[in-house]
């Protein structure tokens, strides 16, 4: 149980959220905003961190919708993820999303929630970069729209005190999306590699989770790609040196598992000894 | 006899509807006025000097009654050595150990006031393996070892870090090594690990003004807890009431007494309060004991044909930093040390080793879990030495009856039929256990096979008891010792009483609780023998009962006792059934028309005491502590992506000979489980350490066991060679299986990689990397 007492709010409107969020920090309370409280709970619990007040974004009605317009799929970032991967426009991205943790646990935990959590491996951003989606987040300024791409490193890099509002999905895809989620052992487990690898005519999009101690990805233009007489190699060495090891895998074995896997997805050459 | 639903016929178990609707109450769960809650606090340390514990802070917050630590009490605890303070006492021998516990109003109160006790420790370097602990200058883990009390058949050795060694020298090992054609040695090496039972232990301790020590906790051996909280505290035994409910699991981890003695100690802290002490997960799985580990050496020679001559073998058993079961378990390693072949000469060392690592207690196979990894592994590499079928190396030695054990003792005509089972094995399997099938993808599929045996290795004077009463219907209330956590063996004893009596299982009802101030004594439900034990005293008290029941039916029906029967809940003369009574009409006396009632109640009772068992002699370890032998095989066949290392068990088989299948459905329940539960065991559980000797996967979110989608297709077979002294030929089955997994998998693995893989768990990462090293 989480043993003290905390200041528990819950906003209605991303104004209302966002001011509160002002206020408490301007009183050097320790505050947090979550969404589907599956990190906040357990590492609240096991003392991973402390907070002495919770901002619960799921009041806001409008971020657990999806809604569909003839360019984007809007997700909200309360959206659980079984809920996205049970939605009929959102099939390319079922099978990376129904690896992250296991069913019980994509009830609650939503797509907002695994992007900003302070877990390290953000699994489900990976497609979306892949997909050159867009943002929007709440700030100062209200509601602000940026390319993923270009507020993403590592981590989502917001103004302070800002929260993730938006995911606007790209409905017209131009490449061809291939993944693949490698474990220690059993499956339900963090990843100690999960690539994505997006193929279209003007870019090749590889990244990450699980591999580094955050998310990483490379753009290559598709004409710099097809000159490559190793892809598997160097793709590989844009990566390698942020390989890492602990308690799931060496470093070795993550970059031996993408350089097979890279293998796989390109048919390029890999000879492991 | 009842062919409806007695023996052979698989049930649906008497307790299930309220266990899959949550209306079972189990000891977390309880919540009484007066009650007090506690909290633990534990050293994030894995050896370091306590200097100084500040709970001023603690003291003063909101609800706290009382703090305890170390100080509290002088004395140590134990089972069978006494080496374990109830909270550390001026040092914390590993990570997780309970350095204080606060009690409270409210677990939230006891647990916000825990995190405000500091603790100051002196770190010190921790040993991290039993081979460290036993090297020449080692730290003495326990410098007073010699003024801790002990039972006889332990052998601590004061002045080093060995709790125990039990030796086994049987005839002429040395010779045989000298004459053999052929020798080969293995090491392994298995780290500790954790049961992981659904349920976290609970203990509930409350000391009545009358004197009367009221516990209730989540264990195998309510008997146990009893006896030794007499043998602490000098409470008198006829005033320690001890209940268990049903309980989440335990495998061996819940067999012997734990938070029991704190408990107690804390109520009497508060004035004999009810105090509920209950571990969060995390504390259940490092400060709590878990399994043992073990590093072993072990060498075989063998003749020319493959008949092995003899066996030399070191087992340094990882028992952690206190050793509660784990000095039984290298005994009982050494018992059975040879694995179940025939080795006329045997020169063995069964070490327990202490270290600073989480503790270790009893769990599913006691020992010969570990023992058994080892022989298979060098049988494995013998089979390779002589060229020979794996299989087929075991058929030709496994042991028969009139054949005698590493300790001298003889299988008698209850010997299980092994030959039988590895070839029944091989025929699951599809034969060809040495051959590697090439796929493609740098994929292959191999196979893996082992031979598993286990003895209880239980105290010479273990016993049972079983009391029957009746009611006014005719059913039958069955009242043993034996707790029911989750094997499912009170429907096995129901179905033993509707064979027995002729009354339809669904009126034999069974008392689920075990109360030792109305059960009648049992020594553990552990060491799979509670259905045998139990089994044989419930029979007695079915004749008990049966006998009473003619008692009064031969002066009703004026008939002699002889010729009457009872079946399908009457009792009756066989030749002419119309003379007799409805067993509602006696089984609560017999009223006759005037009025006239004779007899009262019927009261059947039983015992069962294990007959002509011997302690070990401590120079060769001869003697007869084996009470039932159970044997069989297992194997296994895996695919394995030599790429990655990835693989999967497709196929997991076992033929174990159970002398006779009481309830099919349970029995292949149980041995499924045991094979599941081995299966996690070695592919990917085990504690993981930093160098300061903290546990580094000591949550399940990083602790991974077995889940569904895991599993293997399963095959079971059952023999049925008779246990004679068994009920209907039944003996012990409820672990047995998880034995033998360890071996199949690391041999098949070996197999595919094409050298030994001999440390458990068995990664994806750890096969690639062996792959890699014979491609170099």
């Amino acid at each position: 149980m989480i043993a003290y007492n905390l200041d528990y709010f819950k906003p209605e409107t991303t104004q209302e959220a966002y001011e509160c969020m002002k206020t408490l920090k301007e009183d050097k309370v320790n505050a947090l905003y979550y969404s589907g409280g599956t990190e906040v709970i357990t590492n609240l619990r096991k003392g991973a961190f402390k907070a002495d007040a919770v901002i619960d974004l799921k009041g806001i009605g409008e971020m657990s919708e999806i809604l569909v317009d003839d360019e984007y799929i809007v997700v909200g970032a309360n959206v659980p993820l079984n809920v996205m991967i049970e939605h009929s426009e959102l099939q390319s991205l079922k099978s990376i999303l129904n690896k992250i943790a296991d069913h019980t646990v994509r009830n609650a935990l939503t797509i907002g929630g695994n992007i900003c959590g302070k877990l390290p491996f953000r699994e489900a951003v990976l497609p979306l970069l892949a997909l050159n989606s867009l943002v929007k987040w709440v700030d100062e300024n209200g509601i602000n729209e940026s390319l993923l791409r270009d507020v993403f490193d590592k981590r989502l890099k917001l103004p302070p005190n800002a929260f993730l509002y938006q995911i606007m999905i790209p409905r017209k895809v131009g490449g061809k999306m291939m993944s693949k989620r490698m474990e220690a052992h059993t499956e339900v487990d963090y990843p100690v590699l999960h690539v994505v690898m997006s193929v279209s005519d003007t870019e090749v999009f590889v990244g990450l989770s699980g591999f580094a101690s955050f998310p990483v990805y490379q753009l290559i233009p598709r004409n710099e790609y097809d000159e490559w007489s190793d892809p598997v190699g160097s793709i590989a060495g844009l990566f390698e040196k942020d390989a890492k090891s602990d308690e799931r895998a060496s470093k070795e074995y993550r970059v031996h598992l993408l350089k097979n896997q890279i293998a796989l997805f390109t048919g390029g050459a890999y000879d492991s000894l | 006899m009842n062919t409806k639903d007695g023996i052979g016929t698989s049930l649906t178990r008497k307790e299930s509807l309220d266990k899959v609707s949550g209306r079972v109450i189990y000891g977390g769960d309880i919540m009484t006025p007066q009650m007090l809650y506690a909290a633990q606090k534990t050293s994030p340390h894995a050896h370091a000097k306590i200097i100084k514990i500040d709970t001023e802070k603690a003291k003063g917050m909101k609800g706290v009654k009382a703090i305890f630590t170390g100080d509290d009490y002088k004395d140590n605890l134990g089972l069978y050595l006494c080496d374990k303070p109830p909270v550390a006492r001026n040092v914390v021998r590993h990570y997780g150990e309970v350095v204080a516990a606060v009690v409270a109003d409210t677990y939230a109160n006891a647990t916000a006031a825990a995190d405000a006790i500091a603790v100051e420790y002196e770190v010190m370097k921790p040993i991290l393996s039993p081979l460290e602990a036993l090297s020449d200058d080692a730290y003495i883990i326990h410098e007073e070892m010699g003024s801790y009390s002990h039972i006889k058949p332990i052998h601590p050795e004061p002045g080093t870090n060995v709790a125990n060694r039990t030796k086994i020298r049987k005839g002429n090992p040395t010779e045989a090594f000298k004459s053999a054609h052929v020798t080969i040695e293995t090491f392994v090496e298995i780290p500790p690990g954790d049961h992981v039972a659904m349920e976290p232990r609970v203990a509930i301790a409350e000391i009545k003004k009358t004197g009367y020590v009221h516990i209730l906790s989540s264990t195998q051996a309510p008997f146990v807890v009893k006896g030794l909280m007499h043998q602490f505290f000098g409470i008198d035994p006829g005033k320690i009431i001890v209940k268990a409910p049903l309980i989440g699991g335990g495998f061996g981890g819940k067999a012997g007494i734990q938070l029991e003695g704190l408990a107690y100690l804390l109520s009497q802290k508060v004035g004999g309060r009810p105090v509920k002490l209950v571990n969060t997960r995390e504390e259940d799985l490092t400060g709590s004991p878990g399994h043992i580990g073990l590093q072993a050496k072990v060498k075989i020679a063998a003749d020319a044909e493959g008949k092995i001559m003899g066996m030399d073998m070191d087992y340094y058993f990882n028992s952690g930093a206190y050793a509660d079961y784990a000095v039984n378990v290298s005994r009982a390693a050494a018992i059975s040390c040879t694995g179940p072949y025939y080795v006329p000469n045997i020169r063995c060392d069964s070490m327990c080793v202490y270290t600073n690592m989480p503790f270790a207690t009893a769990y599913r196979g006691f020992g010969h879990i570990e023992m058994s990894f080892a022989i298979e592994r060098a049988m494995d590499e013998l089979a390779s030495a002589l060229d020979m079928d794996p299989l087929e190396l075991r058929i030709k030695n496994g042991v028969k009856p009139h054949d005698t054990t590493p300790v001298q003792s003889v299988l008698n005509e209850s010997t299980g039929d092994i030959i039988k089972c590895f070839e029944e094995v091989g025929a699951m399997l599809g034969g060809n256990i040495g051959a590697t099938q090439q796929l493609e993808n740098n994929t292959v599929r191999v196979k893996g096979v082992s031979g598993l045996w286990k003895a209880p290795a239980m105290p010479t004077n273990t016993d049972a008891g079983a009391i029957l009463t009746f009611n006014s219907d005719g059913s039958c209330n069955l009242n043993t010792g034996v707790v029911e956590i989750g094997q499912g063996t009170k429907t096995g004893l129901a179905q033993i009483v509707s064979e027995r009596l002729g009354i339809p299982v669904d009126k034999v009802h069974v008392v689920m609780e075990v109360d030792t101030s109305v059960s009648p004594s049992d020594w553990a439900t552990a060491a799979s023998r509670g259905l045998m034990m139990a089994g044989m005293a419930t029979l007695e008290a079915c004749e008990d009962a049966e006998n009473q029941i003619k008692e009064i039916a031969s002066a009703v029906l004026r008939v002699p006792k002889r010729d009457l029967k009872v079946d399908g809940e009457r009792v009756f003369v066989p030749d002419e059934p119309k003379i007799g009574l409805n067993l509602s009409e006696v089984v609560l006396g017999y009223v006759y028309p005037n009025g006239n009632a004779i007899y009262g109640q019927v009261i059947g009772s039983g015992k069962y005491i294990a007959k002509h068992l011997t302690d070990l002699d401590p120079e060769t370890g001869e003697g007869h502590p084996d009470l039932e032998w159970t044997l069989g095989a297992e194997g296994v066949e895996i695919e394995v992506n030599l790429n990655t290392g990835k693989y999967k068990i497709l196929k997991a088989v076992c033929c174990i000979d159970v002398g006779k299948v009481i309830s099919p459905a349970l029995a292949r329940g149980q041995i499924v489980g045991g094979m599941a539960m081995g299966m996690g065991y070695t592919t990917m559980e085990g504690f993981t350490f930093n160098d300061r000797g903290q546990v580094t996967n000591g949550v399940l979110r990083d602790y991974k066991i077995m889940r569904y989608g895991d599993e293997p297709e399963y095959q079971v077979k059952f023999l049925e060679t008779p246990q004679q002294d068994g009920p209907y030929g039944a003996r012990g089955l409820g672990e047995q299986s998880v034995i033998g997994m360890p071996g199949a998998i690391a041999n098949a693995l070996s197999r595919a990689v094409g050298k030994g893989m001999n440390q458990i768990p068995m990664t994806p990462e750890k096969v690639w990397k062996t792959s890699m090293e014979v491609k170099r």
